[in-house]
Formats: C-alpha cells, structure tokens, sequence
C-alpha cells in the first residue's frame, strides 16, 4: 500500500472514530468487558509431562536369529502413541485415575476415553527418548491422571514382554522336542539301515580296493623278480659240474709255503737264521713242506685205486642249486598269492557296486540325521537363552520400559491465564473499535478520499481541507475532556471489575 | 443596522468589517488570516473559475450533491476570495431554502431578501443587496417567502434579475449557495440561468453514482467541476 495512501486511511479512520466518539467508548468498553468476563470464566489449564526410555532390544531378536524372519523394528514413538492411546490403557487408567463408578455407560465411557486421548501427547525427544504430556483443569487432576497412564502402560507393556519371552521359550521348547523326536527317528533308520548293510562305505571299499592294487603290482614286480634270479641261477649252475678234483688241496699248501718263504726272507733282510721270528717261520715252513710232499703222497696212492674217488662234491654248485630250488618255490608261492589278490579285488568291486546301490539311500538318512541333529543342538542352545530371558524378565530387569524423568505436579497453569485476559482485552477493545471503523470505511460506498472521484468524466477543481474554529477548537477539547474522564471510568469499572472476578475465582 | 445596498466600488469601503475572530468564527477567509494553505487554496480556485471564464464576470452557482456537502461554506469563501482582489466585488445570493445562513455575514439586520424581491414587485435589488463584514462583498439573503421558491427561480423576473446583476457591474462576481442538487428542483432549476456550476462533494456524504448523477444532471458546459470538502 502506498505511503500516502495509508496516511490518508489513518486520518479518515481517526476523523471516523471522532465523529462517533461516544459509540467508540461504549463498542471499546463492550469489547473489554466481554473480554474480561470470558477471562473470568476461562478454565485453567495444568499441564505436566513424563519422560520414558524405551529400550530397543526386542527378545526375540537374538533367540529367533537367522531361524525365523525379524519383525521391522517400529518407530518407539507410534508405538508408544498407538498403546497409550489405546482403548484397553485408557480404560484402565480412567479407572485407576477416577473411579470405577465414575461412568454410567459404555457411552460415557467412550467419550471419557476420547477425552483422554486428546489430551494425551506423545512426542519423540529423540533416540528412544519419549515425552508424554497432559493437560487438565486442576494441577492435582493432571498429575494424577499422567501417573496413572505411565503406571498403567509400563505395567501392561512389561506383562506383554513377559508373555512374550515365556511365549517365545514354549515355543522354541517345543520345536527342541519336535526336532528331537525327528533326531531319534533318524537316527533309528540310518541304524537299521547300516544293521541290513555290512559292505561297508564307499570309502572304505575304494580303501581296500587301492591296497589290493599296490599289493598286486608289488607282487607282480616281486615275481618278475624272482624268474629274473631263477634264470641267473640256471646259467650259473650250468657252467658249475656237480664235483670237484682233491689236487686243489695241494694248491693251498704250494700258495701258503710261497707265503711264509717271503716272510722269511724279509726277515732275514735284517735278522740271522737264529732270530726267533726266522726259526718260526723255519719251522712253518718245513711243516708246509712237508704236508706238500704228504698230499702228493697220498695223490699217488689213490690214482690207481679208482679214478671216481679222486673227484668231492662242488660246494658252489650245491650252493646255486639250493638257492635255485628256494627262488622257485617263492615264485610258485607268490602266484598263489596274486591269485588270491585278484579274486578279492572281484569282490571288492562287487562290495562296491552293491554300496553304489544303496548308498542314495545311506547319504537321504545320514544328512537327515545331520541336519536335524545340528539344527536340534541349536535349538536347544536358544532354549536355554529363551530360559535366561524368560527368568530375567519374570524377575524384572529385562523391562523394555521405564521412566526416565518422573512427572512433577504443575506449580502454575500453562496457557490463558486470567491475568492474560486482563492485560489484553482494553486492546482488544482499543482494536476491535478500529477494525469496526476500518471495516466501515472500506464497506460504506461514500467517498471518504478525493483520489475516488479521479476516472469521473468531470475534473477535480479543488480538495479543500477541513477548517477548525476557534469555537469548533473549543468544542473538541471540551469532547476530549469528557471522553478522557469516560475513559477513566470505563478502565476503572474495569479493574474492579477484574478484581471482583479474581476475587471470585479464589 | 441595515447596510446600504451596494452600486459602486468606492462606496464599499465605508462599512463595518469583521474582526479576526468574527471571521474566524464564520470560517470566512481572509488576507490576514494565519492558515494560508487555505487561503491558497481558494485562491487557486479563483484562478481556475477566471480562466474558465476568460477573466468575464460570471455567475456561480455552488451546489453540493447531498446535505452536509458544505457548500455555503464553499461559496461564502469563494465571494470572499474574489472580493480580496480590490478590483472585483462580489455578490453573494442565499438561495439555499432549506438550509439558509448567509445572513450572519450581514453586519446588522436583514429585512428581505431574494425570495421576497421575487415576490413582491414593489422591491428593487437594492432593497435585498446588504453589505457584510468583509470588504467588496455583498449577500442577498434568503428572505421570507419561501414556499414558492421553485416557481420565483424559474420565473422570468428572476432571469431578468441574473442578467441585471451580471451586466451592470463587470468587475462583479455573483455566487449562488443553493440546495443539494439532488435534493431539491430549486438547484435544477437554478443550473439553468447561471454561467458556471460548482458541485461540492462533502466528505463521506455521497456515493460514486450519486457523484455521476450529479454530473449529468448539469449541462456539460456549465460544469466548472468538483470540490472535495473534507
């Protein structure tokens, strides 16, 4: 709006506001009075407020992990609102708070409740931090009545956990003992199935069948072995005779006098034919000498008698022939051996086709068994935490709810207060008198401004400004006076008027 | 005391004149007065009327569209503004019969006025001219046979008497305070026989059409145009 404009507005709202002085003063002290006369009446309103701490840990969480699926965790607030304002809270409070014959019907009930509801906040003053308010006429009311509702709430909100954790322990007692039933019937059929089965398992039948390998190859190599050294020992005996002649004694005599005789001569290097060692060695010698000439003797005489008794069994062929016959019979015995080998590998490979047969069969009732055995040992760990949780709660310190700032009884009402009706109603008064003016001036189609005949099909000569007489001055300082004096009466009127309501109230 | 009726200039100067607070009391202008702005302001509108007019004398009449609109005032400041100028008079002439009270401005007793010169034949203007308070101008009052004004204003004496009083004295200045326009015939019948109308639009007292209806009641170009009284 422009500068001027509103310059204008004010002027012509105050010239308005003159000309109907006497109305103004009776609309002012209408205004105020009626102002006042509500404020007289105006409920106060006693407010008070509790703070909860609302623990996050939800029982089931760590006793259903990764076994069944987790409920979304809500925002604590709404739940605390959706609680709190519940029918079955409310119902208890209000008969905790008033009393029971406080209503007659289920009517009244219901708008008893309703009421209670809307004066009821709930607010989030951050994490897990929830505020609750209440508002009521009298200060005792609402600290009775906030009481009531965080006793009665954290009651059933503590009840509803307890049956909660016994709710989630009965149920994980009675999967531990479905799961066991389960465990005992596995492990019923995969004992019978191995009573029916001896063959054993695969892997012991693949052992057996590996060991049979390597010891055939072993043998087989063992064996070749063996008819390599028969066929040695075969050539050796042929180029060995079955008997030896007796010359070959006289040989070792003729090698062993050389011997001595080189000794001898050694010695006498350095000793005489006296020197002991030299006599010795004379002697040897001689002995030696004479067992030649005694087996050369004795050589002579049996020549004639018979050619064959010259001739001794050979040693060395005795020897080979003993050691051919001991390698022969190894390798018979070793044969003997293979074939035994092989007629068992046929059976281990029939072992295992029968163990291939039945083994789907095995695997169904063994991981059958596995399973319900590891999940029934899991179980029955979370059996005893759903067991702890439960004892804990029962004995209270496992409570999701408690207070954390206890509510206090209102001290001063919150909101309109009479002091506050009485400080505002002469300016509501002040006010509503200008706004009728303005309202006035803006509904009455006079022209009240000059600007208003610019746009006629005529020119504006002349805007003559409003003139005052010396009389007129009189007159309007003898107004002012009277609607000051009027002012002084209405204001004092109303102070004792809002002393006698205050009055009243006490 | 009874004035003597105005025929020339010179004479003018030996009548009684309003004091400071006489003329403050009947809210008449003057050159002494203290609040120039309004002094200034009728001057400027003297100025408007003399160029409207070719500086020729003329015949005014000031009308407001409804009651309250003031324009007694307007027109009892206007003579007065024109009589300021030594060398004009001015003639001011009550016809407003329902709300008649341009004879406080007679210094002394007024015993006709324009209805009864009218009326009665045997009055000449000069029986109905009184001098005032203020230098140079002079009002004829109402009078006192007012229950035919409507027929005497449209009669042909009363004709006769606007073109005597326009021609005999050229430096002469005649302004007409008549009733609200749309209240009354008189005004109607009035617009007629004078050169220049004024429409006086009173603070808070009349709607836009009011103002609209106003203007075409009066012929185009008698219509000087509006003045916003607050």
């Amino acid at each position: 709006m422009d500068f001027s404009l509103l310059i204008q507005y004010v002027a012509v709202l105050i010239k308005e506001v003159w000309r109907r002085k006497f109305l103004c003063l009776f609309g002012f002290a209408l205004a105020s009075f009626s102002v006042l006369f509500i404020g007289g009446f105006w409920p106060s309103t006693f407010q008070t407020s509790a703070t909860i701490f609302a623990d996050n840990q939800n029982i089931l969480k760590p006793l259903l992990e990764k076994q069944a699926a987790q409920s979304k965790v809500q925002n604590q607030t709404k739940v605390v609102r959706d609680m709190m304002h519940s029918p079955r809270i409310l119902k208890k409070v209000v008969e905790s708070a008033y009393s029971t014959d406080s209503y007659e019907s289920a009517e009244e009930l219901g708008h008893i409740i309703n009421r209670l509801r809307s004066k009821i906040k709930i607010t989030g003053v951050g994490q897990n931090y929830i505020k609750v308010s209440y508002s009521d006429s009298t200060s005792e009311k609402a600290y009775r009545v906030i009481n009531s509702v965080i006793d009665v709430f954290i009651k059933i909100s503590s009840d509803e956990q307890r049956s909660e954790s016994r709710e989630a322990f009965l149920f994980i007692d009675n999967q531990v003992n479905q799961y066991k039933d389960q465990l005992v019937q596995a492990e019923v059929r995969l004992k019978n199935f191995r009573a029916d089965n001896f063959d054993g398992r695969d892997g012991d039948v693949d052992a057996s069948i590996s060991r049979l390998r390597t010891q055939i190859e072993e043998l087989k190599i063992d064996i070749d072995e063996d008819k390599v050294t028969s066929g040695a020992l075969k050539e050796q005996l042929s180029g060995e005779s079955e008997y030896s002649s007796k010359q070959a004694g006289t040989d070792i005599y003729v090698e062993r006098l050389a011997t001595l005789e080189q000794q001898k001569t050694t010695l006498l290097l350095t000793y005489t034919d006296d020197y002991p060692d030299v006599v010795s060695l004379t002697y040897q010698i001689a002995d030696v000498k004479k067992a030649i000439r005694d087996a050369a003797e004795s050589k002579e005489g049996e020549s004639n008698k018979n050619a064959d008794e010259n001739s001794v069994l050979n040693p060395l062929y005795q020897e080979l022939r003993s050691r051919l016959s001991l390698v022969q019979t190894e390798i018979q015995a070793k044969e003997k051996r293979l074939i035994a080998f092989k007629r068992l590998k046929t059976k281990e490979f029939d072992r295992r086709r029968r163990i291939a047969e039945r083994g789907a069969e095995e695997s169904e009732l063994t991981r059958d068994y596995t399973v319900t055995k590891r999940i029934y040992e899991d179980m029955l760990e979370r059996k005893e935490k759903a067991r702890l949780s439960m004892t804990l709660n029962i004995e209270g310190q496992g409570v999701t709810y408690r207070i954390q700032e206890p509510a206090l009884p209102p001290l001063n009402p919150v909101g309109l207060r009479f002091l506050h009706f009485v400080l505002v109603a002469p300016f509501i008064g002040l006010f509503s008198v200008l706004g009728f003016a303005l309202l006035y001036i803006s509904l009455d189609p006079r022209i009240r401004f000059a600007s208003k005949l610019v746009g006629l099909n005529v020119s504006t000569l002349s805007v003559i400004p409003h003139v005052n007489t010396s009389l007129t001055k009189r007159v309007i300082r003898f107004d002012m006076i009277i609607c000051v004096l009027l002012m002084g009466l209405i204001m004092a009127a109303y102070i004792g008027l809002a002393y006698v309501l205050k009055l009243g109230m006490i | 005391m009874k004035s003597a009726p105005s025929s020339e200039i010179g004479r003018m100067g030996e009548v009684d004149r309003f004091s400071k607070d006489e003329l403050d009391r009947l809210k008449i202008i003057s050159g002494s007065m203290q609040n120039s702005k309004i002094l200034n302001i009728f001057r400027e509108l003297r100025t408007q009327l003399l160029n409207t007019n070719r500086k020729k004398n003329f015949v005014c009449m000031v009308t407001s569209i409804s009651q309250g609109g003031g324009a007694s005032y307007v027109a009892s400041n206007l003579a007065a503004v024109f009589a300021l100028d030594k060398t004009k008079t001015s003639l001011l002439i009550d016809a407003n019969l329902y709300a008649p009270g341009l004879d406080k401005l007679i210094i002394g007793d007024s015993e006709s006025g324009i209805t009864d010169y009218l009326s009665d034949n045997s009055l000449d203007i000069k029986d109905v001219v009184y001098a005032t308070g203020v230098p140079r101008l002079r009002v004829i009052p109402i009078g006192e046979n007012r229950e035919a004004a409507a027929e005497y204003f449209s009669s042909n004496k009363m004709q006769n008497f606007i073109d005597e009083i326009r021609t005999r004295y050229s430096d002469r200045y005649v302004f007409i305070d008549s009733p609200p326009i749309l209240d009354s015939s008189e005004a109607r019948i009035l617009s007629e026989i004078v050169d220049v109308v004024i429409l006086i639009v009173g603070h808070g007292c009349v709607t836009k059409e009011q103002v609209e209806s106003a203007v075409q009641i009066i012929e185009k170009e008698k219509l000087a145009g509006l003045v916003y009284n607050n």
